[in-house]
C-alpha cells in the first residue's frame, strides 16, 4: 500500500532539511509550491499525486460560474502538461456544479492531457458510476471519506466490496484521506493519503513507528507544547518510516 | 505418511504453478540474502506423481535461486498427494503463516542482540527502516512539552501578563501593522 503523505506545502523548511527520499506526496494544485516541484524534478520526491483543488477554492464563492470553472481546469491541464505530471485526480465538485460537468471536464482533461486522470467517486453518483470507472480507468478513488464526510465510519465495512470491484477490473484504487491507523491493514487499498503527520503538532500528539505499526502518544495533561517545528519534524519523519513500512506490505 | 525423498535438482528442472495466487516479487530478494548468508536451508517442495517437477511451495526459494545463479537447490519430491490436496496445500503453506504474529518484546530482544554483536541485521529481512521503528527508544516527552512546573509557571505569567515566552512558546508574537505594537497571540 502506497501512504500519499499531504499537507506539506505549508513546511518547507522540514522538507527541504529532510535527508531522505520521500516517495509518495500527494499536493493540491491549488497549494503545490514551486520548491515542491523543483523537490519533484531533483527526484527527492518520487512520486507526486495530484488533487485538484477545485473543491477548496469554488467552494468559497457564492455563485456558480462555467467560466470561472473553465478557466481553472484549462489552467489544471497546463500545470499538468508543463511538469509532465502521470497522476492526477479529476476535479470532484459534483456539489458545485453538478455530475454530468464533472463527467464532461473528465473527458476535456483526459482528452488535452493525453494521460487517463485518476476519477474520485462519491457516494453520492451511485454504484453504477463506481463500475463505470472501474471498467474505464487504470486507478480510481473513492472521496467523501474525510473533509466532506460523505462516508461514515461505520460504512467503512463496504470499502472492501469497492476495491474487489476495482480490483476485478484491474483498477488500482486510493482511499482519500482515509487513514485510521488501527484499522488501515484490514483493507486492500493500492493507495491512501494522509496529513494526519502535520495535525500532531496542533493536537499535541506524538507519533511513533514501531517497526510494523504507528502509534500516538497525546499530549500530557497539564503540559504545554513545546516548538511546533520540534513536533512537526519528529512526526513528519515517523510517517515517512510509516509509509516505507506499509509500500513493502501486501495486504491481501 | 510416505518418507521423504530429498534431491539436488537444477532450477530450471523445476516448473512454477502458473496460478500461484502470490505476488512475490518483493520477497525474493530478501529470500536471496537469506540465502546467501545462510544457504539453501528450507527445500523446495515438488508435486512427482501428477504434475512431475511442479511446485507446491517454493516458488519464491526458486526465484531467489535463479537470482543467485544456483545450479542446484534442493528438493522434496512428494506422491503421495491428490491433486486436490496439492491444491489446497498451496494456500495452506502460504496461508497459516498469517496467524502468527510477533512478540514484540522477544523480536526486539533479538535484533538488539543480533546489532550488539554486529551482525549486519539486513540479513533478517527487516528492512532499515523496520530495525529503525522497533529499536528505538519510546519518544522522551520532554523533548516535545513543558515540564507541568514550567507549563504552570508560564500560564501564570501569561495571566498576570509578564509573560515572556521564549521561541517555540504556544504563543507567538505579534505585530500590529497599525500601530507597530507587539502582543502575544
Amino acid at each position: 500500500m502506497n501512504l500519499y503523505l499531504a499537507g506539506t506545502s505549508a513546511f518547507p523548511k522540514i522538507l527541504k532539511a529532510y535527508p531522505h527520499t520521500i516517495d509518495f506526496l500527494l499536493e493540491s494544485f491549488y497549494y503545490i509550491t514551486p520548491w515542491q516541484l523543483e523537490m519533484l524534478r531533483n527526484k527527492k520526491i518520487k512520486t507526486l499525486l495530484l488533487d485538484s483543488g477545485a473543491f477548496t477554492l469554488l467552494q468559497t464563492y457564492s455563485t456558480y460560474s462555467e467560466k470561472y470553472v473553465d478557466e481553472f481546469v484549462q489552467k489544471y491541464i497546463d500545470f499538468i502538461n508543463q511538469n509532465d505530471i502521470d497522476l492526477f485526480f479529476e476535479l470532484d465538485i459534483d456539489g458545485i456544479c453538478g455530475l454530468q460537468k464533472v463527467e464532461s471536464i473528465r473527458k476535456r482533461i483526459d482528452k488535452e492531457t493525453g494521460k487517463l486522470c485518476i476519477p474520485a467517486w462519491h457516494k453520492s453518483r451511485g454504484l453504477d458510476k463506481f463500475l463505470e470507472i472501474a471498467k474505464d480507468y487504470p486507478y480510481i478513488g473513492i472521496g467523501g471519506i474525510i473533509a466532506r464526510k460523505e462516508i461514515k465510519p461505520k460504512e467503512h465495512v463496504h470499502f472492501h466490496k469497492l476495491i474487489e470491484i476495482a480490483h476485478k477490473h484491474g483498477a488500482k484504487i486510493h482511499g482519500l484521506g482515509f487513514t485510521p491507523l488501527k484499522t488501515l491493514n484490514q483493507f486492500n487499498f493500492d493507495s491512501v493519503d494522509s496529513a494526519s503527520w502535520m495535525q500532531g503538532a496542533k493536537s499535541g500528539r506524538v507519533f511513533q513507528f514501531r517497526g510494523n505499526s504507528l502509534i500516538e502518544v497525546t499530549k500530557p495533561e497539564g503540559r504545554r507544547r513545546r516548538h511546533a517545528s520540534i513536533l512537526n519534524s519528529h512526526n513528519f519523519h515517523q510517517w515517512i518510516l510509516f509509509q516505507r513500512y506499509l509500500k513493502g506490505v501486501n495486504h491481501v | 505418511m510416505s518418507d521423504i525423498r530429498l534431491e539436488y535438482v537444477t532450477p530450471e528442472s523445476l516448473i512454477p504453478y502458473v496460478k500461484n495466487p502470490r505476488k512475490n516479487d518483493a520477497a525474493v530478494e530478501p529470500v536471496a540474502k537469506s540465502i546467501k548468508e545462510f544457504g539453501f536451508k528450507i527445500p523446495i517442495l515438488v508435486d512427482e506423481k501428477h504434475n512431475k517437477n511442479e511446485i507446491i511451495a517454493g516458488h519464491t526459494r526458486l526465484k531467489a535461486a535463479l537470482l543467485l545463479g544456483l545450479e542446484r537447490v534442493p528438493v522434496i519430491f512428494t506422491d503421495d498427494l491428490t491433486p486436490e490436496q496439492i491444491k489446497a496445500l498451496r494456500l495452506t503453506d502460504n496461508k497459516t503463516g498469517e496467524y502468527a504474529e510477533w512478540d514484540r518484546d522477544l523480536l526486539v530482544g533479538e535484533l538488539s542482540d543480533l546489532r550488539d554483536i554486529g551482525i549486519d541485521l539486513d540479513i533478517t529481512g527487516f528492512s532499515a527502516h523496520e530495525v529503525e521503528g522497533f529499536l528505538s527508544e519510546s519518544v522522551d516527552l520532554d523533548d516535545f512539552f513543558y515540564s507541568e512546573e514550567e507549563s504552570a509557571e508560564q500560564v501564570a505569567q501569561m495571566q498576570n501578563g509578564s509573560a515572556n515566552p521564549e521561541p517555540g512558546f504556544n504563543k507567538s508574537k505579534v505585530v500590529c501593522p497599525s500601530c507597530g505594537e507587539e502582543f502575544f497571540a
